[in-house]
């Protein structure tokens, strides 16, 4: 899977000490979810109880999964969104903002610059 | 994907129905109502003389009759084969002319600049402006003025005007042209910022026919606007009220009762609604397809209907109330919303940080609506696994699920839900 198509999006900030209610969610979760078979889009941000074991779940199944959110998942490491990329060949879009094993200069080549915010309109929904 | 016709499709719209859908093919549309019969030249030096006729050779494609000739002609799309068509004959121009001009689009300024100079011409050979019945003006933007716009209330057939980003068009200009177009029947305006209750009771007093209109962003308009909408147009089926902050429930609830074919409601970041217009919404819009209440804070488990189970009896160790009508607030007194109809169309709702919603609410709103393909759950932080378990209820349905910010969900209910939805193709869990 070619880079040029991926967008990672990852910024260097400092990640918020204070932490509001954490979810409850596990890897537990994230196994379950790695079984439905049309899933395109998972939104896990600050799920911070999720660690590779998750990744390894998401990435061993269909390759349909197109974005996933993993900001401030902070026990992500680098190896694991390695094999990731490697099995998930329609993925478009990559969030890690704030995790710390990928706050390293030498990624940050990858990343772009965040969006700026854009206004969506529906055309023809009259 | 083919998707099942509209419950309520459109009967009176004399131009293409793009809405329903998008995969349909354009090539022998059977529902292509755009009803064009031969066009009338607008001077007497341009009509023939009979004498002139009777010696023109007669081809066989002569002889088809018009209305044939225009059904073939409707299947070019572009603007340029049309004008070459209308060149051919003048019977072909008759034919061709209007739908040339049915749907004229513009990229550029200088195009629409040049368009206006044409309608404004004394020597015109057909009367264009009354050929146009739809314009898109979302590519122009902020440079539509108000000069320009206003040489559309020659217009008078117009049927969708789209105006999205056009914040220099004012509401003046709005109040000025809008009542000419009597056949309106779908108008966005969203981004105009200036547009205020004057235009719009203008619009709803011209335009009886109107389907669909869109005000996103249209701050200044208040209750008096959409009153008056309400009112005049029963007719309506997507009402987009997304950031009109200052309307109320009064407009709401007429909408409910007055717009019997109400398929869309969008009320994003309308603060001010509460429970008793969307009670409203439930108990008279029945063919309700989408619901956005996203940011309407005030809403309680009293806007949703009733999960279908016995009555709880109160606890009996309050004591019993010797002032019940002083001490109870508005909202305390409204009962819960039984309603003995499911809600087949739905689906699509959205209750984005609906805060005050709990488990019964979503209880009640699955129980009725079990066709719901998108559910927006986001900061409804009082929901628990119970409200994941109803929602595999909806099984093959729900397609797309947000559930931000419910930091009580637990893994025991996503299990559940992921065996029981596998059609999911969307999911949230972010947290905060």
């Amino acid at each position: 899977m070619s880079d040029s198509v991926l967008d990672v999006v990852f910024l260097l900030l400092i990640s918020s000490s204070e932490t509001l209610d954490c979810t409850l969610l596990t890897d537990m979760s994230v196994f379950e979810l790695s079984s439905l078979p049309k899933l395109r889009r998972i939104g896990l941000v600050r799920v911070n109880n999720l660690t590779d074991e998750a990744i390894y779940a998401l990435a061993n199944r269909d390759a349909t999964l197109e974005r996933i959110h993993l900001s401030y998942c902070d026990q992500i490491t680098v190896m694991a969104i390695h094999f990731l990329l490697q099995k998930l060949n329609k993925l478009t879009h990559l969030s890690l903002t704030g995790i710390p094993a990928f706050r390293k200069t030498e990624l940050q080549q990858f990343c772009r610059a965040p969006p700026p915010v854009c206004l969506k309109f529906k055309l023809h929904s009259l | 994907m083919y998707r099942k016709p509209s419950p309520a499709p459109s009967t009176t719209s004399f131009s293409d129905n793009d809405d329903d859908d998008l995969n349909k093919s354009t090539y022998f549309a059977i529902s292509d109502a755009l009803v064009v019969s031969p066009a009338q030249w607008s001077s007497k030096i341009h009509q023939l003389s009979a004498a002139d006729t009777q010696d023109l050779p007669h081809s066989p494609i002569s002889r088809l009759p018009p209305e044939i000739l225009i059904h073939l002609l409707k299947h070019l799309h572009s603007p340029r084969d049309m004008y070459n068509c209308l060149l051919v004959s003048r019977t072909w121009c008759e034919c061709s002319i209007e739908l040339l001009w049915h749907k004229p689009s513009f990229s550029k300024l200088s195009t629409l600049v040049k368009m206006m100079r044409v309608l404004s011409r004394g020597d015109q050979t057909f009367t264009y402006a009354r050929f146009i019945r739809r314009l898109n003006f979302l590519f122009l933007g902020s440079d539509l003025t108000d000069s320009l716009f206003s040489r559309l209330s020659q217009c008078d057939r117009l049927e969708r005007l789209t105006l999205v980003n056009c914040a220099m068009v004012t509401d003046d200009a709005l109040s000025r042209v809008l009542p000419c177009c009597p056949n309106l029947v779908a108008i966005d305006l969203t981004g105009v910022s200036d547009t205020s209750d004057k235009a719009i009771v203008g619009l709803a007093s011209a335009a009886r026919r109107l389907q669909g209109i869109n005000l996103g962003g249209c701050k200044k308009v208040t209750d008096i606007g959409v009153f008056a909408l309400a009112a005049n147009c029963p007719l309506l089926r997507r009402v987009k009220l997304s950031g009109v902050e200052l309307v109320t429930d009064g407009p709401v609830s007429a909408l409910a009762r007055s717009c019997p074919l109400l398929l869309e409601i969008d009320l994003n970041n309308c603060k001010y609604i509460t429970d008793i217009s969307v009670r409203d919404i439930w108990k008279y819009s029945t063919h309700m397809r989408e619901m956005r209440l996203s940011h309407c804070v005030e809403l309680t488990n009293a806007a949703f209907p009733a999960p279908y189970k016995s009555d709880t009896t109160p606890p009996s160790n309050t004591p019993p109330n010797p002032f019940p009508s002083l001490t109870q607030s508005s909202s305390d007194q409204l009962p819960p919303l039984v309603l003995s109809r499911t809600f087949e169309h739905l689906r699509m709702l959205d209750l984005t940080a609906c805060a005050l919603i709990t488990d019964d609410a979503v209880d009640g709103i699955i129980s009725h609506a079990p066709k719901i393909r998108n559910l927006v759950l986001s900061k409804c932080v009082l929901l628990t696994d119970t409200t994941v378990e109803n929602i595999c209820k909806l099984g093959k349905h729900i397609h797309y699920l947000h559930l931000g910010h419910a930091a009580l969900i637990t893994d025991r209910s996503v299990r559940t839900l992921a065996r029981c939805c596998t059609r999911l193709r969307y999911i949230d869990f972010a947290s905060e």
